[in-house]
């Protein structure tokens, strides 16, 4: 079971960057990927049993459903005890900061460009440590 | 007795010879060096008059003169000396028209038959002392006059009871629409909205019952051609002609909010393009970024390197065009400041009227 990775960003480039970096620090080499939140909200209801936990990186402005609505929905669902989340952004406002520390599924901010080690520090994050 | 030293220059309008030496020995009894004029017509007091307007300090005058007697002659003189007092000398036959030149502008009354030396001295002295002050007076009360009614500044004066307005100035005249004579025909109602009456009320029931001096407010006005304009209005309690009144000084700034709009409108515009650098710009480039570690960092084949390059330029392509975008905006800016639209530049806004 373990722990299973979703990419949750509408920038494709993004996500290709994404795969090769996780890939690359040794965090997964088979993310889930969608292109809005609303298809990794379906995911996660459906898969909910797939996994022991779930690291999700959420970009913050997005069509259909952005990082915000997600995190609102995400915190009404019952696997949210097994959900981390880190907000991925172009750039990280202050207000932003304080409205984040509201969930408390949010385990941190990635400012994009994020590279390999930034997520290859990750696999040390107190939330995620024990999956490596 | 020691007689004054002073050089008194007197004009003594007098037809009759004896009343004359008469007069003259008295004044040389207690001044020891008068220059007296003597005129013994209207017609050539005016003239002495008018040579020596400015050096005359006293004037006695018959009131019976052969070209001109009685109030005509009180009346013409009064008007030609400004600077001196009038003093009217009477037979007792005239008692009661004496008392009447005071209301005509003489300054004082000898009744010859009761007159001295010493009465006549006691009259000039007192007189030219008098008439002093009272012009100090009148200078003082024309300054002030001047400054509420030569103020660039619209002011007038309201009956805090029957709210009619019972003063304006020439700057409120302009302003308005209405003449002097217009807005002594209106109450302070006349020149509010219907809208802000209720609001006029409040304040004026508010300053009464407080008995507040200094009030301060920011109102809607009404001019004369139906224009209304957002004015900030100063009060403060005042006697009127022995009404309860207020004295207002009224303040256009609608041109300064409207300005001060264009500027928040402006503001809200440089925010969203701030906003815009800060998330948009940075979106393609962060991906530029990441590509480029991509390159550096990882081993790929020459068709993943391809691809990559080929991002790179959709990328940059975005960022470009999102540079336009912010050029397009601030050009939008640029062009409201040269159209105006109603919105004027600070120094217009503050320019007196």
């Amino acid at each position: 079971m373990g722990l299973k990775t979703l990419i949750v960003d509408d920038d494709h480039i993004f996500i290709f960057i994404a795969k090769k970096m996780l890939e690359s620090a040794g965090f997964t080499s088979d993310p889930v990927v969608f292109g809005n939140g609303k298809k990794a909200l379906q995911y996660l209801e459906e898969h909910a049993d797939d996994a022991d936990h779930f690291a999700i990186f959420l970009d913050i402005n997005m069509p259909i459903l952005n990082g915000w609505e997600v995190l609102d929905k995400l915190s009404e669902m019952p696997v949210k005890e097994r959900i981390s989340v880190y907000m991925v952004t172009s750039s990280v406002d202050s207000s932003d900061k304080k409205r984040a520390a509201t969930y408390e599924v949010m385990k941190g901010f990635l400012e994009k460009p994020v590279g390999k080690e930034k997520y290859a520090s990750l696999k040390e994050h107190e939330a995620l440590r024990e999956f490596f | 007795m020691k007689l004054d030293q002073i050089p008194y220059i007197i004009l003594v309008i007098e037809d009759n010879p004896g009343d004359y030496v008469l007069i003259e020995d008295y004044l040389l009894e207690h001044i020891a060096s008068p220059e007296i004029l003597h005129a013994t017509s209207f017609c050539e007091a005016r003239e002495l008059l008018k040579e020596n307007a400015d050096r005359i300090q006293t004037i006695f005058l018959d009131l019976t003169l052969p070209d001109k007697s009685g109030e005509d002659l009180i009346t013409e003189v009064v008007r030609l000396a400004r600077k001196q007092p009038v003093i009217v000398l009477t037979g007792y036959t005239d008692a009661s028209f004496a008392i009447k030149s005071l209301t005509l502008g003489a300054s004082d009354y000898l009744l010859k038959d009761e007159m001295n030396a010493i009465t006549l001295y006691k009259s000039l002295i007192y007189n030219i002392e008098r008439k002093r002050s009272v012009m100090k007076l009148q200078e003082s009360e024309q300054r002030y006059s001047d400054l509420f009614h030569l103020s660039p500044q619209p002011m007038w004066v309201f009956d805090t009871e029957s709210l009619r307005i019972l003063d304006v100035n020439q700057a409120a005249e302009k302003h308005y629409g209405y003449s002097a004579a217009e807005f002594y025909e209106l109450t302070i109602e006349d020149i509010r909205p219907k809208e802000s009456i209720a609001e006029l009320h409040r304040i004026i029931e508010h300053n009464r019952a407080n008995n507040i001096d200094f009030s301060k407010s920011v109102s809607k006005h009404i001019k004369k051609s139906g224009e209304v304009i957002t004015v900030e209005v100063l009060t403060n309690k005042i006697v009127f002609k022995g009404r309860p009144a207020r004295i207002v000084l009224a303040n256009d700034i609608t041109e300064k909010i409207e300005y001060i709009k264009a500027i928040e409108e402006q503001n809200k515009k440089l925010r969203e393009i701030a906003w815009v650098q800060s998330h948009v710009v940075r979106a393609p480039l962060a991906r530029i970024m990441g590509l480029v570690g991509l390159i550096q960092d990882e081993v790929m084949t020459e068709e993943e390197q391809n691809e990559i390059l080929q991002y790179i330029l959709t990328s940059a392509g975005e960022m470009d065009n999102i540079v336009k975008d912010i050029i397009d905006k601030t050009k939008e800016i640029d062009f409201e400041k040269e159209r105006g639209s109603g919105i004027n530049s600070p120094e217009s806004a503050i320019e007196v009227k």
